[in-house]
C-alpha cells in the first residue's frame, strides 16, 4: 500500500496534506483497495463547516456503502466536482486526483493530532497488511 | 489455518486484493471488480474456485434420500443443479452433482458447508465419503469467448449445458486416482456467471501448468484473472443464488423459487414439510431494481410497501451492465407481480424500486 510521506492521516483512513491555511483530504490507498471500485461519491456541502470526525462524505462502492470522517475542524472551500461523473478517480488516484475536499482550518495545530506517516504504516502493519 | 489454493503463487503476480473467503485466501478483484466484471460478459475470464467442496461417494438407497432430485436417475456424463435439505424442508446448501459412473458421483457442495454436507453422507445415509477439496483444483473459464480459448487445447468441447467429458489433458500425470484416468481432466459446461463457460477439475500439482497454456491461449481474446468480486456481481445480475446470503439454514425451495431444482416423485428428506408449504401464501424471493440511479440496496435492507415492513433484501449490488442498484429479496408471494412498486430501506432513506422478472440482464 502506498502510504506518501508528506502526508497527516486519520485511523479512519483519510490523508490530509497541508497547503498554508488550506488541508486538501481525501481517502487513503488502503480504504480505496478495501472499499473496491468506486462507483459514486456524495461529495461535502461548499461553505458548511463540519467538526472533526464528523461525516463529510458518503462513498458507494461495489461491496459497501461507506462513510468519510472529516480528519479536521473547518469549513469547506472547494469539493472535487470531477468525482461526480468520474469516482473511479478516488481507485485509480487516491493521493492526487481522487482528493475529496479542501478545507479551511480553525485550528492548524489540529493537524498534531493526526497519524504521521510512520504510524499510519504501523496501523495497517497491525492489519495485517504487508507492504 | 486460512489455505491456499494451489494456485495461489500464480496469481499473486497479478498483485490482487485477498480477502479470506471460507477458510480461504482468495483474490477479491485484480483489476478491480467492474472491468473484470464487463470482461467476462464482452470476452472471457478465468476464476480460480479451488475452494468449492469436492466429495466422492457411491451410489446408496440412503445417499439418494438426501437430494431433492433422484441421483439414481441421472445419466452418466451429466451434471445437475440439486439441494440438500433438512427434515422441515430448510436448504442446507445447493449444489452440483456429477454422475462419473453408475456407481460413482462427484459432488461439488460450497466452501463453507463442505464438512456439514460430508458430516451428513457418512451420519444420515451411512455412505463413505472421499473428500478431495485438498487435492484437486477447479479452474472457471467464463464468457462468449471461452469455447474458442478452451478449443486450442482441448477437442471435444460441443457439450451440452450441464454435460461433462473427461477428455486428454495437456499436462502430464494429470488422472485423479479412481475418477479419471492418467492424463485425462475433467471439463464440465457449467458455470455461476450466465454465460458460456466451462469449469475444468484436475490435480492440484497440475494447476499452474494449465492455468498457464489457458492465459496463453487466452491472450488473443482478452481474457483475464477474475476474483470473487465479480463472481458475485456476474451471478446476481443473472439471479442466480448464493448460499449463505440469499438462503442460511432459514428458507426452503418454495421460498427460495427453486423448486424446478425439486423432483416431487422422488422421496428425499424435507419433502413432506416441502409439501406442506405449497399452495399455500409464502415469502419468495424476487429481483428488484432501483428507480434511481446511483443508490445501491445492499444485504438485510428492509423492504417496504405503504409504509409497512414486507420484507428483506438478501443480495444488493450495482449493476455493471445495467449501472443501476440491484437486489435479490423475499417479498409475499402475493406481492410478487413484475412493476409492482417496493420501498427499499437504504442509508435511513426509503428509495423507490420495481419488482422485475430474473434475470436482471
Amino acid at each position: 500500500m502506498i502510504v506518501p510521506d508528506e502526508l497527516y492521516y486519520s485511523d479512519t483512513h483519510e490523508w490530509v496534506k497541508k497547503v498554508d491555511n488550506i488541508v486538501i483530504m481525501g481517502i487513503t490507498d488502503y480504504a480505496q483497495s478495501e472499499l473496491t471500485d468506486v462507483v459514486y461519491i456524495e461529495l461535502p456541502v461548499i461553505g458548511r463547516v463540519y467538526k472533526k470526525k464528523e461525516i463529510i462524505a458518503t462513498i458507494e462502492s461495489v461491496k459497501a456503502s461507506s462513510d468519510i470522517y472529516v480528519p479536521l475542524s473547518g469549513k469547506v472551500i472547494e469539493v472535487n466536482e470531477h468525482l461526480n461523473t468520474n469516482s473511479e478517480l478516488i481507485n485509480s488516484s487516491p493521493y492526487e486526483n481522487g482528493w475529496i475536499a479542501k478545507i479551511e482550518t480553525d485550528n492548524p495545530e489540529e493537524i498534531n493530532t493526526l497519524l504521521s506517516p510512520e504510524q499510519y504504516r504501523s496501523l495497517l502493519q497491525s492489519k495485517g497488511v504487508k507492504n | 489455518m486460512i489455505k491456499k489454493t494451489a494456485l495461489y503463487d500464480r496469481l499473486n503476480a497479478y498483485k490482487p486484493h485477498m480477502v479470506d473467503f471460507a477458510g480461504w485466501n482468495m483474490p477479491l478483484y485484480f483489476r478491480g471488480i467492474i472491468p473484470e466484471h464487463l470482461n467476462v460478459r464482452k470476452a472471457a475470464g478465468i476464476f480460480d474456485v479451488s475452494h468449492m467442496g469436492k466429495l466422492l461417494f457411491r451410489l446408496s438407497d440412503e445417499v439418494r434420500r438426501l437430494f431433492t432430485i433422484d441421483i439414481g436417475r441421472m445419466t452418466v456424463g451429466k451434471a445437475k443443479y440439486t439441494m440438500m435439505l433438512d427434515s422441515d424442508g430448510v436448504i442446507i446448501d445447493d449444489m452440483i452433482i456429477y454422475r462419473l459412473s453408475d456407481e460413482l458421483f462427484f459432488l461439488v457442495p460450497n466452501a463453507y458447508k463442505v464438512k456439514a454436507i460430508n458430516e451428513r453422507i457418512l451420519t444420515v445415509a451411512k455412505t463413505e465419503t472421499d473428500d478431495l477439496t485438498d487435492r484437486l483444483s477447479i479452474l472457471s473459464i467464463q464468457g462468449p469467448r471461452s469455447k474458442e480459448i478452451m478449443q486450442k487445447i482441448f477437442n471435444e468441447l460441443d457439450m451440452r449445458f450441464y454435460e461433462f467429458r473427461i477428455l486428454k489433458s495437456p499436462c502430464k500425470n494429470t488422472g485423479i486416482d479412481r475418477i479419471i484416468p492418467p492424463d485425462h481432466i475433467l471439463i464440465s459446461r457449467t458455470g455461476y456467471t450466465g454465460e458460456l463457460g466451462y469449469e475444468i477439475y484436475c490435480e492440484a500439482s497440475i494447476t499452474t501448468e494449465l492455468f498457464d497454456a489457458l492465459m496463453e491461449s487466452g491472450k488473443e481474446y482478452g481474457m483475464e484473472p477474475v476474483g470473487l468480486g465479480a463472481r458475485d456481481t456476474l451471478r446476481l445480475e443473472k439471479g442466480y443464488l448464493l448460499s449463505g446470503t440469499d438462503f442460511n439454514m432459514d428458507v426452503t425451495p418454495v421460498e427460495a423459487n427453486l423448486l424446478k431444482y425439486v423432483d416431487l416423485e422422488h422421496d428425499f428428506v424435507g419433502k413432506n414439510s416441502l409439501l406442506a408449504k405449497l399452495n399455500k401464501s409464502h415469502m419468495i424471493i424476487t429481483g428488484l431494481v432501483m428507480k434511481k440511479n446511483k443508490v445501491i440496496p445492499r444485504h438485510g435492507a428492509e423492504l417496504f410497501v405503504s409504509n409497512s415492513k414486507v420484507g428483506r433484501v438478501t443480495s444488493g449490488t450495482i449493476s455493471p451492465v445495467l449501472e443501476k442498484g440491484i437486489a435479490l429479496g423475499y417479498v409475499p408471494s402475493d406481492m410478487n407481480v413484475p412493476g409492482k412498486e417496493i420501498q427499499i430501506s437504504i442509508r435511513d432513506r426509503l428509495e423507490e424500486s420495481i419488482i422485475v422478472r430474473l434475470p436482471f440482464v
